[in-house]
């Protein structure tokens, strides 16, 4: 890679002996362990997130696992992690694995992705776009080599699931690409997965080793498909896992994200059709093609079918994994699940999505889990990360410390994006020390945000100006004075 | 197709495809943008362009045009994104360039929407190192337009772009501009929004008031360039935008090599040598000095006696002009041109097998070819517009380049194979791609049974040059070279480019039957994307012989002998029958006494030709040399006259480039001093002469006029056409019909059959020996131009001062070389002074030197052989030996 390439990438050049996690589900767990959290701001480069928001404020040091459990009426994609880590492709065999791709490999590639259509599933990666079509825009592409791109950047503040996926299951979610690779008719599959998770790395290297090994997977593959896996592993950066932004890294570009179209699934990898598919999006798909895409989407609520996992913050009284059903009201998922907060703490909103996200307010929490429910009252459903803060958190602060990961993850192509979140952050800087924004900074904030959000070229921008509008919409009593 | 856009409520009429920004652009709406350029990928990034599609805001740069679109331009949403865009653009950009530049692209924007700038300069982010660029980071707004041009156009990473978000750094990949790997050609600073890159030339001389489309006057890709004027001076070019030939791109020569014009050294009044030392004259008297010495001279030895020499830098009209005034008032048909020294083997072998000397097919055609075979043509530093579009081509998968050449030279670097063949030895190699061809059946037999004859001799004669063979001879792999030749044959379109290295041989002329035949035999004739395409070395060297400047040949290169009655009824006089001297035959002749005067346009014949010392003895001989001219040279020494001229940008007239385009050459400034366009010289000689009533022109445009009667094939082409329609190659024999771009289809120009013609290898006289044990190669460099008349007076001389000779790690090893020592070079023919460059672009026992500067003058070293056929000398193979200088 060229020097000023890497030189894009937080950490392609820094070690840091211990890593403090500076995400947002740490920030508003800080009351839990204040000294953490200090050592978090103070470390440079920042390390936004390492998948351990059941235990923040973390460090790379912290250990224990996560609360697992499984709500829904049929285990999908937590089924087997829910009695613990998968250790081996014969464990694996042993809970009944790869049933789903030995059903794929008898049907045509067209039955399979009809089955994938069936069953609704939504893209997990927080864009919901319906797998079976993003697979049928690729499969008929005619080109000499087509791709599937794992997306392993699981780079949201306060979701781990993609992490416990890939740690303690990879091999459901290497299934699930297998189906993938299969159904479109790719020859390699890349595997990228974030820096922050080294041990889903080293699970993934040797699930992979193991597939080969086996004949599911490699040149020759004799059981599976005969499809090359390459990992690649990050440097440090947010924006890598928007998909194009993914697609240039793995080229060995500056990770930027490109405008649409052309759609990967048309002119992705090398100029190839591309699918690049979310973590949690392909562990459901082994029961999909096993079980029937109709099974599948008789769970769920209205648009949003099937399961999807949710991860709740430090602050709960019962932070963990949740597999849930669409359509189950945040009440339940917060009081129910969650069983509210730490240590009596008063539950001041909850942030789903996040941390590019709107908040939700204690008097909203009836609203179902759903994409386009969650879509109605200005709030995003993302990657399934539930974090609640509490009273200890303002506003103001909670929003500075959002805008200011987002102007240090810019990639800085877009206009919009590079210079709004930097000027955002510069308002909310010198907002801090007062307490509160003036009219008409709030005013400035407004007018950027508002083109952030309609003029961004990429999710990151969009986002950042949802979540500032969202903070002055409902937020304006607290943040704005004078 | 067409779709219908309603725009702002008004509908038009839109090509279906375009993006959405170039239609509105063309419909004439303003949509600003800042990192938007047709010459780049869109990228989508400033997020200016945004427009409303059917209530949508989306960016008109990165969307199609589709039927029924509804687009609004100007609504307050759009408005508000590129207020606000600006606002934050413009919060730390420093107002003076603001309020000093009014019509850089972004200034333009920030005005229009009312935003102006308040921030101020920091002095070290200017970067002042290079000659002819400026770096003011303080006004990079990180729109990556130079990032991308670097790139996407040119094939280079000069510019880089660090970090990320609020901290991206634009950076070029050295400690500063001049110290980088930038080649100079300015594409960063046309593209720049902003000045933050801007011409040295424009902030010293203020920003011009008229442009001025002109070609440029240096190599033959004949690339277009908008000249800027200010108060009479030119202050800048750029590329032209328009241009089928260029596509809005340029090389440092064309773009920043233009100051020469006013270079302190450049003769602006006609001299006279008087015992040894110039005296400045009138025009009349050295007029009428030239035209007694001439008139006495040929009273006293006949036409025969006499001779022109033309230099090809001057215009069509100006070949013509020197031609007829050789012919019609000097009675002798010794008039011909620099050609001989360069592709006059090129012409010569494609009219002789085709029936045309020029390029079969126009550069438009690379994009189509799939395969293109390069031989002989360091492209990207002689031809750099055409080379870096065939670098990018193979960088991006969409040809496979087969390069041919003993130098790793750049465009070598991305080939699929390179043949770096010992030099001198390319008949035995292209015999063997030919042999590979036949015993493995790759012959395009449709092709050749219907359009090609005498297959069976020549099969003979190649089935003896086996890969395995040619591996001993030329040191290519006999796997490689049967790899090339299949690729060349069956991943068709398939075009071969030359330059230098191919025709300056003692068999340069067969060299290039040997490619013809390459392209016959596989059906590469013809069609669209296929063919053969000298890469000519001067702005109009297509031009001279084509113009009449040859010892056999009339206006239209045809025949002197089967054409004469023709021109003495255009002509008005009775012409000499007999075939005159070519250029290395009049240096000859004055060696042995037989010439007496020789006019000279625009060459430096003792720099130029080998074996300079003889050259030089034969020229003092000389009763009368005239030089016309813009600088003194190598030459002058020899000279009795000297007249002024002017530069191309200070006339009007055509040139032709290398692929036959005419192309219109436009007086951008009055010529300085008392110099003149060399066809008012002409003209001012032949009145002198007695011959003014055969010399009756009020403008170039006359002359032109009379060429077309002269030359059926360019009847069709008008100035005035050729200010509305831009350049058109010949032929174009018809007024109301487009051009013929693709020669030889269905037919040759020869007739329904072309002759294949064998060639047997026949090796250079200058074999390595003991005394000579390594072989030298001679050529240019991306920064000078041929003897560096022009480029050696501009910041090129900065960027590269003096010639150097190039040689292996090994060899230089051996010989206790340094890189940077100065080297002596010595050759059965002289020897030389020279700055050693250790390269790995050389193999071990081959060296190769710059031909550029007076003080090393390699030449001096380069040996008389020529050729047999086209006397090209044989620049590329000299045996020498080379020693540290003490």
């Amino acid at each position: 890679m060229r020097p000023e390439v890497e030189s894009f990438y937080s950490f392609s050049k820094v070690v840091v002996s211990e890593e403090h996690c500076r995400g947002l589900a740490c920030y508003v767990a800080r009351s839990l362990n204040p000294k953490a959290w200090e050592m978090a701001v103070r470390q440079e480069p920042p390390t936004y997130c390492l998948g351990k928001c059941y235990v923040g404020p973390s460090s790379s040091r912290t250990s224990g696992v996560p609360h697992i459990e499984v709500r829904s009426s049929r285990a999908v994609v937590l089924r087997h992690i829910v009695k613990g880590p998968v250790s081996s492709l014969g464990q694996y065999l042993e809970l009944g694995g790869m049933r789903g791709l030995e059903k794929a490999l008898r049907m045509t590639q067209g039955e399979v992705i009809e089955e994938v259509k069936r069953s609704q599933l939504r893209g997990r990666g927080g864009a919901y776009f319906p797998t079976g079509l993003k697979w049928e825009s690729a499969y008929r592409q005619r080109a000499p080599a087509k791709y599937v791109i794992v997306n392993g950047d699981e780079g949201d503040a306060g979701a781990y699931v993609d992490k416990f996926l890939m740690w303690w299951d990879p091999y459901l979610v290497l299934e699930g690409a297998l189906i993938a690779a299969y159904a479109i008719g790719a020859s390699k599959v890349y595997f990228y997965i974030r820096r922050e998770y080294p041990e889903a790395v080293a699970s993934v290297r040797r699930a992979v080793r193991e597939l080969y090994e086996a004949g599911y997977a490699g040149p020759a593959a004799s059981k599976g498909v005969p499809v090359e896996f390459e990992v690649h592993v990050g440097k440090g950066s947010y924006v890598v896992g928007e998909e194009t932004a993914m697609i240039n890294a793995i080229m060995g570009r500056r990770p930027e994200p490109m405008p649409r179209p052309p759609y990967p699934t048309e002119r992705g990898l090398f100029g190839m059709p591309t699918v690049v598919n979310n973590v949690e999006t392909l562990a459901n798909v082994p029961w999909i093609v096993e079980n029937g895409g109709d099974k599948y989407a008789e769970m769920g609520y209205n648009k949003s079918r099937g399961t999807k996992v949710l991860s709740l913050n430090s602050l709960f009284e019962r932070p963990g994994l949740y597999e849930v059903e669409f359509g189950v009201p945040l009440k339940e998922v917060v009081y129910d699940m969650g069983g509210g907060l730490k240590g009596g703490r008063r539950l001041k909103g909850v942030i789903v999505g996040g941390p590019l996200a709107s908040f939700i307010r204690p008097e909203e929490l009836d609203v179902r889990l759903g994409v386009e429910e969650l879509r109605e009252i200005g709030a995003s459903l993302g990657h399934g990360n539930v974090i609640a803060f509490s009273d200890d958190t303002s506003l103001l602060e909670l929003l500075h410390e959002i805008v200011h990961f987002a102007a240090f993850e810019s990639c800085g192509k877009c206009f919009p994006c590079r210079l709004g979140t930097a000027r955002a952050d510069e308002i909310l800087e010198a907002a801090l020390g007062r307490g509160y924004l003036m009219p008409e900074e709030a005013d400035e904030l407004k007018s950027i945000a508002t083109v952030m959000r309609s003029a961004s070229l990429c999710g990151h921008g969009q986002g950042t100006g949802d979540a500032i509008l969202s903070f002055l919409a409902k937020g304006a009593d607290e943040m704005v004075r004078g | 197709m067409t779709a219908t856009i309603k725009v702002n409520g008004v509908e038009h009429r839109v090509e279906e495809g375009l993006s959405l920004l170039e239609a509105l652009r063309r419909l004439g709406y303003y949509v600003p943008s800042l990192c938007y350029d047709d010459r780049l990928s869109p990228q989508g990034s400033c997020r200016l362009c945004v427009v409303e599609v059917n209530g949508r805001l989306t960016t008109s740069c990165t969307t199609k045009v589709q039927d029924g679109m509804e687009v609004r331009t100007d609504s307050e949403q759009v408005n508000q994104v590129r207020r606000e865009v600006l606002r934050l653009l413009a919060m730390n950009y420093p107002r003076d360039a603001y309020v000093k530049y009014p019509f850089k692209e972004f200034h333009v924007a920030l005005s229009k929407y009312g935003v102006e700038p308040q921030g101020t300069s920091r002095p070290d982010l200017i970067d002042n190192s290079h000659p002819y660029i400026v770096v003011d980071m303080n006004r990079c707004i990180k729109c990556f337009r130079c990032v991308k041009a670097c790139d996407e156009v040119q094939g280079y990473h000069v510019w880089r772009a660090w970090g990320r978000g609020g901290r991206i750094m634009i950076r070029p990949d050295g400690p500063d501009l001049a110290h980088s790997s930038c080649v100079s050609c300015g594409l960063c600073v046309d593209v720049c929004p902003t000045g933050a890159l801007e011409d040295r030339s424009v902030l010293t001389y203020g920003w011009p008031d008229t442009w001025v489309k002109t070609t440029c006057p240096y190599c033959g890709v004949g690339c277009e360039l908008e000249v800027g004027v200010k108060d009479g001076r030119i202050v800048d070019v750029r590329p032209s935008r328009t241009s089928v030939v260029n596509r809005g791109n340029l090389c440092v020569k064309g773009r920043y090599a233009w100051d020469y014009v006013y270079s302190q050294d450049r003769v602006l009044r006609p001299l006279i040598k008087v015992n040894g030392e110039w005296r400045e004259v009138s025009w009349d008297e050295a007029i009428s000095f030239v035209a007694s010495r001439l008139k006495e001279i040929l009273a006293k030895y006949g036409p025969g006696s006499v001779g022109v020499l033309v230099g090809a830098r001057i215009t069509n009209e100006e070949e013509y002009l020197a031609g007829k005034f050789a012919r019609v008032v000097l009675g002798t048909n010794n008039v011909d041109s620099c050609a001989r020294v360069c592709h006059e083997p090129s012409a010569q072998g494609l009219e002789d097998m085709l029936g045309t000397g020029g390029a079969t097919n126009t550069f438009e055609d690379i994009d189509l070819a799939r395969t293109i075979m390069v031989v002989g043509s360091n492209t990207t530093e002689n031809h750099p517009v055409i080379g870096n579009r065939i670098k990018m081509l193979a960088e991006q998968g969409r040809v496979k380049l087969i390069v041919v050449d003993p130098r790793r030279t750049e465009i070598a670097e991305y080939a699929d194979y390179h043949m770096a063949l010992r030099p001198g030895t390319d008949v035995v190699l292209f015999n063997a791609m030919a042999n590979v061809i036949v015993s493995e059946g790759l012959i395009d037999e449709e092709f050749v049974s219907e359009r090609v004859e005498g297959l069976e001799e020549f099969k003979e004669v190649v089935s003896n040059y086996t890969p395995e063979f040619a591996e001993k001879v030329t040191g290519v792999r006999a796997d490689v070279i049967r790899e090339a030749a299949r690729l060349y044959a069956t991943n068709k379109p398939s075009m071969i480019l030359w330059g230098l290295g191919a025709t300056e041989h003692v068999q340069g002329t067969e060299i290039i039957y040997q490619l013809i035949d390459l392209a016959l035999i596989t059906g590469n004739v013809g069609r669209p994307g296929s063919g053969l395409i000298p890469l000519r070395g001067k702005n109009n060297v297509q031009g001279t012989a084509i113009m009449g400047d040859h010892p056999k040949k009339l206006p239209g290169a045809v025949p002197l002998t089967q054409n004469i009655e023709r021109f003495e009824k255009l002509w008005g006089v009775k012409l000499n029958p007999n075939p005159g001297l070519d250029g290395i035959e009049m240096v000859e002749a004055a060696m042995r006494g037989d010439l007496k005067a020789l006019i000279v346009f625009g060459e430096d014949v003792v720099m130029s030709h080998p074996y300079r010392e003889m050259t030089e003895k034969a020229l003092s001989k000389l009763e009368l040399l005239v030089l016309i001219d813009m600088f003194h040279n190598e030459t002058s020494k020899y000279a009795h006259v000297f007249l002024p001229a002017a530069s191309s940008f200070e006339k009007d007239g055509t040139f032709t480039n290398a692929e036959r385009r005419v192309q219109r050459v436009r007086k951008v400034i009055e010529p300085l001093g008392e110099s003149l366009p060399d066809w008012q010289i002409i003209i001012r000689l032949a009145n002198a002469m007695g011959y003014g009533d055969y010399f009756r022109y009020s403008s170039p445009e006359d002359v032109w006029n009379e060429i077309r009667s002269a030359w059926p094939a360019v009847y069709g082409i008008t100035y005035e056409r050729l200010d509305k329609e831009g350049g058109l190659p010949y032929p174009t024999p018809r007024l109301d019909a487009p051009p013929v771009k693709v020669l030889h289809v269905g037919q040759f120009t020869i007739g329904k059959k072309a002759r294949l013609r064998p060639v047997a290898y026949i090796p250079s006289p200058e074999q390595p020996t003991e005394e000579y044990p390594l072989t030298l190669i001679t050529g240019r460099t991306l920064y000078h131009f041929n003897m560096g008349s022009m480029t050696r007076r501009t910041g090129n001389q900065v960027i590269e001062p003096e010639d150097f000779i190039e040689i292996s790690e090994d060899d230089a090893k051996a010989l206790g070389i340094s890189d940077g020592d100065m080297v002596r070079v010595t050759s059965r023919w002289g020897s030389t002074l020279i700055r050693a460059r250790v390269s790995r672009r050389v193999s071990k026992g081959i060296v190769f030197a710059t031909v550029h500067h007076p003080e090393a003058s390699i030449n001096r070293v380069v040996s008389p052989a020529v050729d047999r056929i086209s006397h090209i000398p044989e620049y590329k193979v000299t045996a020498v030996r080379v020693e540290k200088a003490s």
